[in-house]
């Protein structure tokens, strides 16, 4: 584990994962991990926290094939690598919404409701959104693609995206105070909740 | 095809010392088994599909050529790699001189409404920041979200340098301590 030490990498390890230092920073905390158990474990936990603040992409576009320094070694290799499962047609998209989600969770305290069920077929779902009314984050275990409609005036906001363990979806939008929003299969009302602020 | 994770995760104890051997399969795999984070990480800076994906793969090619910093005493690899990644893509950022064009096409992407990550694990991380004291809110923000260094910080706020530093790592270890905590 840690070691108050001076000695030891502790703070930088933090600002390193973070990437918040600058080149010559960065390659000092290198260094020194590399010679140091105690100090590349430091900068292994910082890492893993970062990490967990970092967005997968999505995997459903295939990769422009070769042009790349990496394809390129690696059929240099011949070690038969086709990644091409794993990107991404909406990746765009959700990297530039992790940013704004961040910012928005970063700067707002939010509030959280769960949906009432209307229907016996109805999934676990939540609402999650920002106190000041700016954004809404609806997730849900179920497994297939539920829409999600804002009452009144029957406005769709988008459809829950699948993903590993559950289905959400985020969109930036004004809620009026008493903001009704509806889960729906089709036309079929499934689950309901009303957000108060 | 997406790799269940338990493949993911059983192979890991295997596949981290032999990537920090650099064997080639383990290049392999960890590329095949991380891409996803990889280009989360390079997009999330870079904003831009083509260039996200050149720095993955220039990450990935200095790294198999050498020299690679990584050792199983650091730990995880998919982290290891993800920060890595990161880290090129915020130099690539702060090379460009063309800063406010790229913070201008930010404001553009802020009606993007696709779904993003598995929801549970964000509700997860948004708890842990929204439970962080303002100050190391304010700058953890400044440094993840908006890309800043230590300095840029200690400018923009008026700070001692020192007092930034701490902040950001009390922040992250606090960060640390309720993800820990809530890990399923």
């Amino acid at each position: 584990m840690t070691d108050a030490s001076h000695a030891h990498l502790d703070e930088d390890a933090d600002a390193y994962a973070l990437g918040a230092l600058d080149e010559a920073g960065m390659a000092r905390v290198d260094a020194q991990a590399a010679a140091c158990d105690v100090c590349a474990s430091r900068l292994g936990e910082a890492e893993a926290t970062v990490a967990r603040l970092v967005v997968p992409a999505a995997p459903s576009r295939a990769l422009p094939v070769a042009r790349t320094a990496w394809l390129a070694i690696a059929a240099a290799f011949a070690i038969g690598l086709l990644p091409s499962a794993y990107l991404l047609s909406r990746a765009h998209d959700a990297a530039a919404t992790q940013s704004v989600a961040m910012t928005a969770l970063v700067h707002s305290h939010f509030l959280h409701a769960p949906f009432v069920a209307l229907a016996p077929d109805a999934p676990h779902a939540k609402a999650i959104y920002a106190r000041d009314g700016s954004w809404l984050y609806v997730v849900s275990d179920a497994p297939s693609a539920l829409t999600v409609v804002a009452e009144p005036g029957d406005r769709v906001l988008g459809t829950l995206a699948p993903s590993a363990s559950a289905a959400s979806l985020y969109v930036a939008i004004p809620l009026v105070a008493r903001q009704v929003v509806e889960l729906r299969a089709g036309a079929r009302p499934l689950a309901r909740v009303t957000l108060i602020r | 095809m997406e790799w269940p994770i338990s493949t993911i995760e059983s192979s890991a104890s295997r596949l981290e010392p032999a990537f920090a051997a650099r064997e080639r399969w383990a290049f392999d795999a960890a590329y095949r088994a991380y891409a996803r984070a990889l280009y989360g990480a390079a997009l999330g800076v870079l904003r831009d599909h083509g260039r996200a994906q050149e720095c993955v793969h220039d990450v990935m090619a200095r790294l198999w050529r050498g020299p690679n910093p990584y050792r199983p005493a650091r730990g995880s690899l998919a982290a290891f790699l993800t920060v890595c990644v990161r880290n090129e893509a915020l130099s690539r950022l702060r090379r460009d001189r063309n800063r406010a064009r790229i913070d201008r096409s930010l404001a553009v992407e802020e009606r993007a409404d696709e779904a993003f990550g598995d929801p549970l694990e964000r509700e997860r991380v948004a708890r842990a920041v929204a439970a962080l004291g303002d100050e190391q809110r304010e700058t953890i923000l400044l440094a993840y979200a908006r890309h800043m260094t230590l300095d840029e910080i200690a400018r923009e706020r008026a700070l001692p340098l020192g007092t930034v530093k701490s902040r950001l790592s009390s922040a992250l270890r606090a960060l640390r301590t309720t993800l820990g905590k809530d890990q399923i």
